[in-house]
């Protein structure tokens, strides 16, 4: 792979690329425009049931029915809308939330002082220390003060 | 040359708090530049705008000459720009074969994914069964870097890679970091240790309150800029 061709891949895949509006409140949208299909739904159903019902009208009566079966569809569209929105918010908060607790985890195997642990897989299904030696003892490096990867050591 | 990628002028806030004041940094192919600064000077934010990951108040993110502000940071993964983020980001209680497994969401094969990470880290190889919450960190950041090469990046932004790693084990993974640079990639590196970047950095931006107060290349006269910045004393 040469510097040329990745660059070029890159260049011309990012020019195929569609950038969509950024949309980042197109979700919460979603939500509000669910809950007042809900509520409108349900008000129009009450008060189509409510129309059929103070008439001995037929014609008024049909009306209020159509209309009352439109209230309870805009209710369960409504539902269904604020449903799908406020369960991707919150399934990303819970995968965020795992994904914390998880790397929460991991650094506490590599907290110092770490008691060695039997390692999975290793050869002869021998014991291997969880944290090696090295990065349990040393400190925090200075910020400036030379490091072993010298420009050098990498070029040569 | 066109810059792989470019930060023009970038604003960016968290709420009401304006973090990145106007910040310009650009990285060209097979190049290293290192993002330095103290804590809170915008570097994880600069990444993070780079990434697509946070969202910019005004200036521009440029991809290959191309205007790419406010796009989707799962279209920008996909066209190449891999952020490998502070803390490293791996699976703990999967194991390695597992966690690189993850990545064959990007079309490539396990057989692959496998053959890149395993040949350039081969310790990896040997613990391919083993959780990656019981390796070392220096192990799991290695395992970390892996996952990024696996999606046969363009522009790798590397979040802090020294992080809880002894001086040793960073100066080898940086070494890694130069390698990858050498085919082609560009690479941006923020660090709040700046002698573990500045040996393999080709050019370097030193941050401020949300500014790139210095930039060029990693010289003598940078690092003592650098060392009163940190030390809070004047040059």
């Amino acid at each position: 792979m040469t510097t040329d061709s990745r660059a070029d891949r890159f260049v011309r895949e990012l020019g195929e690329l569609k950038i969509p509006d950024p949309a980042a409140g197109r979700p919460r949208l979603w939500v509000r425009l669910g809950v007042v299909l809900m509520a409108a739904g349900a008000a129009l159903a009450i008060t189509a049931y409510a129309t059929s019902h103070g008439t001995r009208d037929p014609l008024v009566q049909r009306d209020a029915l159509a209309l009352g079966l439109g209230g309870i569809t805009a209710a369960v569209i409504g539902a269904a809308l604020f449903l799908r929105y406020s369960l991707t918010g919150f399934l990303r908060f819970w995968m965020a939330r795992q994904s914390y607790d998880l790397a929460l985890l991991g650094d506490r195997f590599a907290e110092p002082g770490t008691v060695a642990t039997p390692a999975a897989g290793t050869a002869g299904g021998a014991a291997r220390p969880a944290v090696e030696e090295v990065e349990a003892t040393e400190g925090t490096p200075d910020p400036v003060a030379p490091h072993p990867t010298a420009k050098e050591t990498v070029s040569t | 040359m066109t810059p792989l990628l470019e930060l023009r002028d970038v604003r960016a806030a968290y709420g009401k708090i304006t973090v990145l004041h106007g910040v310009n940094v650009s990285v060209s192919a097979g190049q290293v530049v290192a993002l330095l600064g103290p804590n809170g000077a915008g570097k994880t934010t600069s990444l993070g705008v780079a990434a697509g990951t946070h969202p910019v108040q005004s200036g521009q993110l440029l991809l290959g000459g191309r205007d790419m502000t406010g796009a989707n940071p799962r279209d920008l993964a996909r066209a190449g720009v891999c952020l490998i983020p502070e803390g490293r980001g791996v699976f703990p209680n999967l194991s390695v074969r597992d966690n690189l497994l993850m990545m064959t969401f990007t079309g490539h094969s396990r057989a692959e994914i496998e053959a890149v990470a395993f040949e350039r880290f081969p310790i990896l190889a040997k613990r391919a069964n083993q959780p990656a919450g019981s390796m070392s960190g220096g192990e799991q950041q290695m395992l970390a870097l892996a996952r990024g090469l696996a999606t046969d990046p363009a522009v790798l932004l590397l979040d802090e890679l020294s992080m809880g790693l002894a001086p040793l084990v960073v100066g080898r993974l940086y070494e890694q970091v130069a390698e990858i640079a050498r085919q082609g990639v560009g690479v941006l590196v923020v660090e709040q240790f700046a002698a573990a970047v500045l040996g393999i950095a080709d050019h370097a931006a030193v941050m401020v309150r949300g500014r790139v107060e210095r930039e060029g290349a990693p010289d003598s006269e940078l690092r003592a800029e650098l060392s009163a910045l940190y030390l809070g004393s004047s040059t």
